[in-house]
C-alpha cells in the first residue's frame, strides 16, 4: 500500500499573471514551479502539466514548435533536466490568408524514482519551462497547470 | 503528509451512450459530471479529462476549435467556469480523410470558504468556437480527486 | 473520509532510451510498455495515465492517426481493450513538401471499477500503439504509463 506523500500544484488561468507570453525561439522560459517533499530515494514523484499555447499565423507556412521541460533546482540549462517533450503545429499554406487564431492544448503525465538519491529528505523545487523551436511564432496563453505528487 | 479525502471518475467509451456527438456551433454542451466532497478551504481539487473529438471533413481551409471548460455547480454559463482552454487544428486545403484528436486537460483549484462541508459537482463541458463542424467521438474521461492536508 | 492507494506502479521510457525511436508503419500494433497493479477489492478504482511523444513529416497530403490502447491481461488481441483513443493530425498539402519532422505529445487517462475475476489478482495492463492513417510516424518518447488503485 502506498500513501500520498506530498502534493502540490500551481496554476495560472487564461489571461492571468504574465500570460499570454510571447515565446523567442531558442529561449527556454519560466511557466511555473512547485516544491515537493522528496521523502526518502525509493519514493514515486509523478508530474503533470497541460498548457495552452497558439501558434502565430503568418501568410508563410510555417511549423512552430514548443518544447517543454522539468527542470529541477533551476530553470536555465544548467539545471537538473528531469522530462522534456514536444508539441508542434503545422500551420497551412502560404496562399491561404486567414484572420483565425490556432490555440493548442498540450497536456503531459511523467513519473521516476528521485532522479538522484542525494535530494531524498529534502524539498526540491520542480520548474515548468518552455522554449520555441521549428519555424514561426508561438505564445504561451494558458492555462498553465503543474500538478506534482510523490507517492511512497 | 497529503491524504486523498475523495476520488470520483466519469468514462464514456466510443460509441457508447450518446457518443458520437455532433456539436451546434456556438452552443455549450454537456459531456459529463462529477460529485467530489468538500472538507476544507485547504483542500486541494484536482480535475483532470481526456475527450477524443472530430473536425468534419471539408474541402474549404478551416481551424477547428474546441473550447474546454470545467464548471461547478451547473453546466450552463450561470455557473462559474473554474477552468478554460482550447485545442485546435489547422485543417485544409481539400483534405477528405477524417481527423480525430485527443485533448487531456489537467486543473487544479481551492475550493471557496461557501463548498466546505458539501459534495460539489463538477462539470466537464465543450463548445465549438471555431470553423466548421466537430463531433465529439469519444472516449470522454473525467476524474476528480479532493486533496487533504 | 479517506481514500487510500493500494498501489501506484509506473513505466517511463526517456527520448532516445529502450527501443525509441521506432518507427510505425499503417496496420501493425505495436506494445509501447505495460504494468502491473494489485487488485484486492471490489471497490477498487483504477486511474491509468499515459503520454506518448511521436513524430511525423509531412509529405504530401497526409494525416497520420495513432490508434492508442490499454488492454488488460495481455499484451495483445485477444486481451481485452479497456480504453482507446485516436490522435491525428492534419500534415499539409501537396506542393509544400518535404519539411522537417514535426513533434506531437499526446497525453490521456482512463478509470475503471474493478470486477470480481480481478480481485486477488496482479493484472497486466499494457499499452500499445497501432498506426491508422498515412505514410509513416515515429514513435520518439517519451512514453509514459502509471497506474493507480484506490480504495
Amino acid at each position: 500500500m502506498d500513501q500520498l506523500i506530498d502534493f502540490a500544484s500551481q496554476e495560472v488561468p487564461l489571461g492571468q499573471m504574465s500570460l499570454p507570453l510571447n515565446l523567442a525561439s531558442g529561449t527556454e522560459i519560466l511557466l511555473t514551479s512547485i516544491f515537493l517533499n522528496i521523502a526518502n530515494a525509493n519514493v514515486k514523484v509523478e508530474l503533470f502539466a497541460a498548457v495552452g499555447w497558439q501558434a502565430q499565423l503568418t501568410e508563410l507556412p510555417v511549423t512552430p514548435e514548443v518544447i517543454f521541460r522539468i527542470r529541477r533546482g533551476g530553470f536555465t540549462p544548467a539545471s537538473t533536466l528531469i522530462f522534456q517533450t514536444t508539441d508542434s503545429i503545422f500551420l497551412g499554406a502560404g496562399n491561404l490568408v486567414p484572420d483565425l487564431t490556432s490555440e493548442v492544448t498540450m497536456s503531459f503525465h511523467r513519473a521516476a524514482l528521485p532522479d538522484t538519491p542525494a535530494i531524498a529528505g529534502t524539498f526540491q523545487q520542480y520548474f515548468l519551462t518552455a522554449e520555441l523551436a521549428g519555424t514561426g511564432g508561438a505564445a504561451i496563453n494558458g492555462p498553465v497547470t503543474l500538478i506534482g505528487r510523490v507517492i511512497g | 503528509m497529503a491524504t486523498i479525502v475523495d476520488f470520483a471518475s466519469q468514462e464514456v467509451k466510443q460509441n457508447t451512450q450518446s457518443l458520437p456527438l455532433a456539436l451546434a456551433a456556438g452552443t455549450e454542451t454537456l459531456l459529463t459530471s462529477i460529485f467530489l466532497n468538500v472538507t476544507s478551504t485547504s483542500n486541494k481539487i484536482v480535475v483532470q479529462a481526456t475527450v477524443g473529438w472530430q473536425p468534419s471533413i471539408a474541402l474549404l481551409p478551416l481551424v477547428p476549435k474546441l473550447t474546454f471548460r470545467i464548471r461547478r455547480g451547473g453546466a450552463t454559463p450561470a455557473f462559474p467556469e473554474v477552468y478554460q482552454t482550447t485545442d485546435s487544428e489547422f485543417f485544409g486545403t481539400g483534405s477528405l480523410t477524417t481527423n480525430i484528436i485527443t485533448t487531456t486537460i489537467d486543473h487544479v483549484e481551492s475550493p471557496p470558504q461557501d463548498t466546505v462541508g458539501t459534495f460539489q459537482q463538477y462539470f466537464l463541458t465543450v463548445q465549438n468556437n471555431g470553423s466548421g463542424n466537430i463531433t465529439v467521438v469519444g472516449p470522454v474521461t473525467l476524474i476528480g480527486t479532493t486533496i487533504g492536508f | 473520509m479517506t481514500v487510500t492507494i493500494n498501489d501506484y506502479q509506473y513505466q517511463e521510457v526517456a527520448v532516445g532510451t529502450g527501443s525509441l525511436p521506432f518507427t510505425i508503419s499503417p496496420g501493425t500494433e505495436v506494445l509501447l510498455t505495460s504494468i502491473f497493479l494489485q487488485i484486492n477489492s471490489l471497490n477498487n478504482r483504477i486511474e491509468l495515465k499515459a503520454t506518448i511523444g511521436w513524430e511525423a513529416v509531412l509529405n504530401g497530403n497526409t494525416v497520420p492517426k495513432l490508434l492508442f490502447r490499454i488492454r488488460r491481461g495481455g499484451t495483445g488481441a485477444p486481451a481485452p481493450v479497456v480504453f482507446q483513443t485516436t490522435d491525428s493530425v492534419f500534415l499539409g498539402t501537396p506542393q509544400e513538401a518535404p519539411w522537417p519532422a514535426l513533434d506531437f505529445t499526446t497525453s490521456f487517462e482512463h478509470t475503471e471499477t474493478a470486477t470480481q475475476s480481478l480481485v486477488g489478482t496482479f493484472t497486466q495492463y499494457a499499452l500499445t500503439v497501432e498506426h491508422i492513417g498515412q505514410n509513416v510516424a515515429t514513435i520518439t518518447g517519451p512514453v509514459h504509463l502509471d497506474g493507480i488503485v484506490y480504495l
